[in-house]
């Protein structure tokens, strides 16, 4: 089970305010927003923490796993500054992360041999729901 | 409040986040706020935050786990006022 996840930082910081009030709350347990509170870029630690919980998210749709939005169940273990493990639903994931100036990649696989290939990729022209969600 | 009413404030919540305006013209019960609209699945808590605030009820875990579409939205807050 492999997911992938991609958040264009300069589209996240247009379109999502993460300082609203109730944003983390809703989207981050208690130990995730203390990584944010006391992160040197919050920002870029709330997109991170996002992507790996959106890639271990969409791994599992893969799996007919039912849709429900609840972020917060998603748990996150970081193990350094761009690997982690991640729990949804009784199953962990290994995440890979990759920080770029303006934007964060990460893959979740459920196999921890796999070598996670972090390949090149082109930034898309088309930010739309549609060509990320591939 | 009358379901018309209750889909009017939603539409107008939201439209900021809608990906694609076609199916945001066509919108029913059944629409589905990531599947049809395209809404992006961070924007989907600004939208349960927005629903929080004009409607001043309170959107707990449970909850929001099932908003995913706006029949769901709908059942939500009607619990949330009955239990005002």
């Amino acid at each position: 089970m492999i997911g992938n996840d991609i958040v264009d930082l300069q589209v996240a910081k247009k379109e999502s305010n993460w300082q609203r009030r109730g944003f983390l709350d809703k989207l981050f347990t208690n130990e995730e927003q203390e990584l944010i509170k006391f992160s040197s870029d919050p920002f870029q630690m709330v997109w991170l923490l996002w992507t790996m919980k959106e890639s271990a998210y969409k791994a599992c749709l893969h799996q007919n796993y039912n849709r429900i939005f609840s972020p917060k169940s998603i748990k996150i273990n970081l193990i350094s500054k761009c690997k982690a493990t991640v729990i949804i639903h009784n199953t962990m994931f290994y995440t890979q992360s990759e920080i770029k100036e303006e934007l964060i990649h990460t893959i979740a696989s459920s196999q921890k041999e796999a070598d996670i290939i972090l390949t090149d990729f082109f930034k898309l022209n088309n930010t739309a729901y549609e060509a990320q969600a591939s | 409040m009358e379901k018309d009413a209750m889909i009017e404030k939603l539409k107008k919540i939201v439209k900021p986040y809608v990906q694609n305006g076609a199916a945001f013209e066509a919108l029913t019960e059944e629409t589905d706020f990531i599947k049809d609209l395209k809404i992006n699945s961070a924007n989907l808590v600004d939208v349960v935050l927005d629903v929080e605030d004009e409607f001043d009820i309170t959107i707990d875990d449970a909850s929001m786990e099932k908003m995913l579409t706006v029949k769901a939205a709908l059942e939500i807050v009607n619990e949330k006022l009955a239990q005002k």
